[in-house]
């Protein structure tokens, strides 16, 4: 049965818990991972004859299953860490960027804030993610890489959020919130934005 | 800023590391797609294609330090995956100079690593990327005349992944102009 609200001893053991699994889990270039984004998305536009909106949904598609079986991975280990209070997701996040990208995660992303309904102007619980420098668009050149002009349902960016809203929803879900998240990515440095952003909604689950 | 300037500072992004398993639990969904949308054999020629347009990315902000063909490809490992158990064993030579190599690693980033997990697709081994970046960066050293030999082709001949137990890429090296 998971907490209302994480304590400070669950918060503690986070904290060390996410330094040691980074310590000990096997790493690799960060650029080189923007640079698989970025060759299996040429693949699949010249596999779908200069279509770069489907070649983009397809392997966002793929990107968010991969993240989800991490999450499968993660959860016996991670569980301990959750709660029902969405008051805890900037912590929560702060621990999976970290598990992610370890204590350099903060040159990449901002800290996450979440808004509270009853500060927010519709009334819906969100999280602010910002992508000060977005480890996807960083090094290509708009326009001659990535035609946005030919995006689709996705931007390229968005598989990050996209991911990251994945893994949120699967914990909602593990505790018994009844939300359903939905992310709408609202800055974009490839569209010219100094920064990339992502906006999650906790929206009520529908019945 | 269309066409020709690059967002951001690529060097941030390779000063950086990422926890492997993002890039080892996305892999295998590309490579379903391929397989089933191509078959194994295009899908090969697609995963070195991948792997040729990441390497030279990677190219534009590294270049190896190294001159022997085993040194660059224990540096490219090592700098690209951080991947420190690699072994090269010289197969022939011509001319006292080394033109068959074959690469050991003993810690594939791309294979699964536990038994059990073994993804055995008939005709595929699961890292021939890393065959495909290997070729790409001894091209880069031809290329730039950084090295002796002036072809190279580089094969993936076994795979954890498949259920050797370890990974081997073959190279093949041309010393004739």
């Amino acid at each position: 049965m998971p907490p209302e609200k994480l304590g400070f001893f669950r918060k503690l053991i986070a904290g060390l818990g996410k330094r040691l699994y980074w310590r000990i889990s096997k790493k690799m270039n960060l650029f080189m991972l923007s640079s698989m984004a970025y060759g299996v998305t040429k693949k699949y536009e010249e596999i779908f004859e200069g279509d770069t909106g489907m070649a983009i949904d397809t392997f966002t598609e793929q990107f968010v299953n991969g993240a989800n079986s991490i999450m499968y991975e993660l959860l016996p280990r991670m569980k301990f860490f959750f709660s029902k209070s969405l008051e805890d997701v900037e912590f929560l996040s702060d621990v999976a960027m970290y598990v992610i990208l370890g204590a350099k995660w903060k040159k990449f992303f901002g800290q996450p804030i979440f808004i509270p309904a009853e500060k927010a102007e519709d009334h819906i619980p969100k999280l602010i993610i910002r992508f000060v420098r977005c480890v996807l668009c960083t090094g290509l050149r708009p326009g001659k890489d990535i035609d946005q002009a030919k995006l689709r349902k996705n931007s390229y960016g968005e598989l990050l959020s996209r991911a990251l809203v994945s893994l949120m929803q699967l914990i909602q879900d593990y505790v018994g919130n009844e939300y359903t998240l939905e992310v709408k990515e609202t800055k974009c440095q490839l569209r010219g934005d100094s920064y990339g952003e992502g906006i999650v909604y906790y929206l009520p689950k529908k019945k | 800023m269309e066409g020709t300037t690059r967002i951001g500072n690529t060097q941030d992004l390779f000063d950086a590391q990422v926890n492997q398993m993002v890039a080892k639990r996305a892999l295998p969904e590309v490579v379903a797609f391929l397989f089933t949308k191509r078959g194994a054999d295009q899908a090969k020629e697609d995963l070195r294609d991948i792997a040729n347009i990441i390497t030279h990315r990677l190219l534009l902000v590294w270049a190896p330090k190294k001159r022997k063909p085993v040194e660059i490809i224990k540096e490219m490992m090592l700098v690209f995956f951080g991947n420190k158990k690699i072994k090269g064993k010289i197969l022939d030579r011509i001319n006292k100079k080394p033109w068959k190599i074959a690469i050991r690693d003993y810690d594939c980033p791309i294979c699964p690593n536990k038994k059990g997990e073994e993804v055995i697709i008939k005709g595929l081994h699961y890292c021939v990327p890393v065959s495909g970046a290997m070729e790409a960066v001894l091209k880069y050293m031809i290329d730039n005349n950084l090295v002796s030999f002036k072809k190279v082709k580089a094969e993936t001949v076994k795979s954890t992944g498949s259920g050797d137990p370890y990974c081997e890429h073959i190279l093949t090296l041309d010393y004739s102009t």
